[in-house]
């Protein structure tokens, strides 16, 4: 027997992943999350001197703040179950990955374990959001100084 | 259970593009040559304008899909206004937000002093980049 027979057996015993259901899932938990952000922007720029541009803000940090109290309580990771990918996505798996790193490391102490360990999942994405940030606007500013584009 | 869902879900597909959405310029004795300028742009489906001494301030409804090219559409009008009225400051915008400021101008019938300072601070709440 060699390795792709063997692989072949293994494909027949495993149960089928039901990518069409996952999907349909990530896509509704996502887009229920999204609705719950566009209605958080509607409330900030209804009730506070917002306007469509500047109410992304405070929406991003209320959002990862619920997030973050869901982790938790627990909750986020029934949630998370059901939507999989459309749970992670969205701006409320950077506030769980954050606190579940921090309640998984709480053991080890307040200092060497929480505040050493509450970045080691969500320090990537700061990481690469602020070096594609840094290179997008570097790109620009040379477009614009060429001439090429205007601000 | 089904069909009632069914229903509820028809009924709020079939209401939700039936608003037709006015088009107001206040105070109305100053739109005469503005409104020709609104009536002929075919990106929006409505707009909210105010009028005073040295500003023209305009919320337009943009079409659905027309948003992507949301930037464009508010330079293309305000190049339009600004030919036609080349003394005054305009500002063209589809802000959901300043489309609220406007028509809270046009409910509350706001005379020339009480005017002139709403449209300074919706000005100053356009430039905010924070």
């Amino acid at each position: 027997m060699d390795q792709k027979q063997f692989q072949k057996i293994i494909d027949d015993k495993n149960p089928k992943v039901p990518y069409f259901m996952n999907i349909l899932k990530a896509f509704i938990v996502g887009g229920i999350i999204c609705t719950i952000g566009q209605l958080i922007t509607f409330f900030y720029m209804r009730f506070f001197p917002f306007t469509e541009g500047t109410a992304a803000n405070p929406t991003v940090a209320t959002l990862v703040f619920i997030a973050m109290v869901l982790t938790g309580t627990g909750l986020y990771k029934k949630i998370a179950q059901i939507g999989g990918a459309g749970s992670a996505v969205p701006v409320t798996g950077f506030g769980n990955a954050v606190i579940s790193a921090a309640i998984e490391h709480k053991s080890e102490g307040y200092v060497l374990g929480v505040g050493g360990n509450m970045f080691k999942l969500a320090g990537s994405v700061i990481l690469f959001g602020v070096l594609s940030a840094f290179v997008v606007a570097l790109i620009k500013t040379i477009l614009v100084n060429i001439g090429v584009v205007s601000w | 259970m089904k069909k009632s869902v069914i229903v509820f879900l028809l009924v709020f597909l079939l209401c939700a593009c039936s608003s037709e959405k006015e088009k107001v310029i206040f105070p109305a004795d100053n739109s005469t040559s503005l409104k020709p300028i609104m009536q002929k742009q075919d990106s929006i489906h409505g707009y909210k304008g105010v009028i005073n001494e040295e500003d023209i301030l305009v919320a337009i409804y943009i079409n659905r899909f027309d948003r992507f090219n949301k930037t464009k559409i508010e330079k293309k009008i305000s190049k339009q206004i600004e030919k036609k009225f080349p003394e005054k400051k305009v500002l063209v915008t589809g802000d959901q937000k300043i489309i609220w400021e406007v028509e809270s101008i046009i409910d509350k019938k706001l005379k020339e002093e009480e005017l002139r300072k709403s449209i300074e601070k919706i000005k100053s709440l356009s430039k905010e980049e924070t």
